[in-house]
């Protein structure tokens, strides 16, 4: 059983962990135990990390894609 | 009047022997004279004519030397024109073609630099610009909204 790790900028509800749960299993492959971090500066979203590979999906993550777009 | 016939023999005699000493004596001499005088003056003149000729023929040979001379120089001096002409235009378009290829080669380099100075500037303008986007953000999203927008993303997916 892997660790999900869904980083968010509040702390989410367990409906909204559930569905980060879904998203982990759908897009990593991945099931387990769900651990929520805060952390501010993603402004808005989640970002999952689950067996060392990371799926972002906050506002902080699209406007570093949407500058290395540019670059 | 009675004519003396040995008197008239008489002056024939003397007449013949004053001719005959006469032309023996000055006549022969002065004839002589004025025959070698006329033939030194002829010879002198056949040298001096022959001279003449001979100056001439030099003065000929000195204009022809001299012309030729005039034309072998007008000819040196023609060709070493055409010399310092020909290499005079080869050392200008070495010089230009030099010239042409540094003034490429620096417009090459300045072109370069401008374009590793503009990607460089545009990178940082989009770094900044992400920084100022993410602070902005921060501050203008309230708690709500960043809930609102994390459920959005949530259901999205």
């Amino acid at each position: 059983m892997d660790t999900i790790t869904v980083i968010s900028s509040y702390k989410l509800s367990p409906s909204e962990l559930a569905s980060a749960g879904k998203i982990a299993l759908k897009q990593l492959g991945v099931t387990g135990k769900i651990d929520n971090i805060l952390d501010k500066s993603l402004i808005a979203g989640v970002k999952i990390i689950a067996n060392g590979r990371e799926l972002d999906l906050s506002t902080k993550g699209a406007i570093k894609r949407l500058g290395s777009a540019l670059t | 009047m009675e004519i003396n016939i040995w008197q008239v023999l008489f002056q024939a005699i003397n007449f013949g022997v004053v001719f005959l000493l006469l032309n023996k004596l000055l006549y022969k001499p002065v004839t002589k004279l004025l025959d070698d005088r006329a033939k030194k003056i002829n010879e002198s003149m056949a040298l001096a004519e022959k001279n003449a000729k001979i100056v001439e023929e030099a003065d000929k040979l000195k204009k022809s030397e001299l012309a030729k001379a005039r034309k072998e120089a007008m000819a040196i001096i023609r060709t070493a024109e055409a010399d310092a002409k020909k290499s005079a235009d080869q050392l200008i378009e070495k010089a230009k073609a030099k010239a042409k290829d540094e003034a490429a080669r620096i417009l090459s380099n300045a072109d370069s630099e401008l374009a590793t100075q503009k990607k460089a500037m545009e990178a940082q303008v989009v770094e900044l610009a992400v920084a100022l986007a993410q602070k902005s953000l921060m501050q203008a999203v309230t708690q709500a909204e960043a809930q609102k927008i994390t459920k959005a993303i949530l259901a999205d997916k």
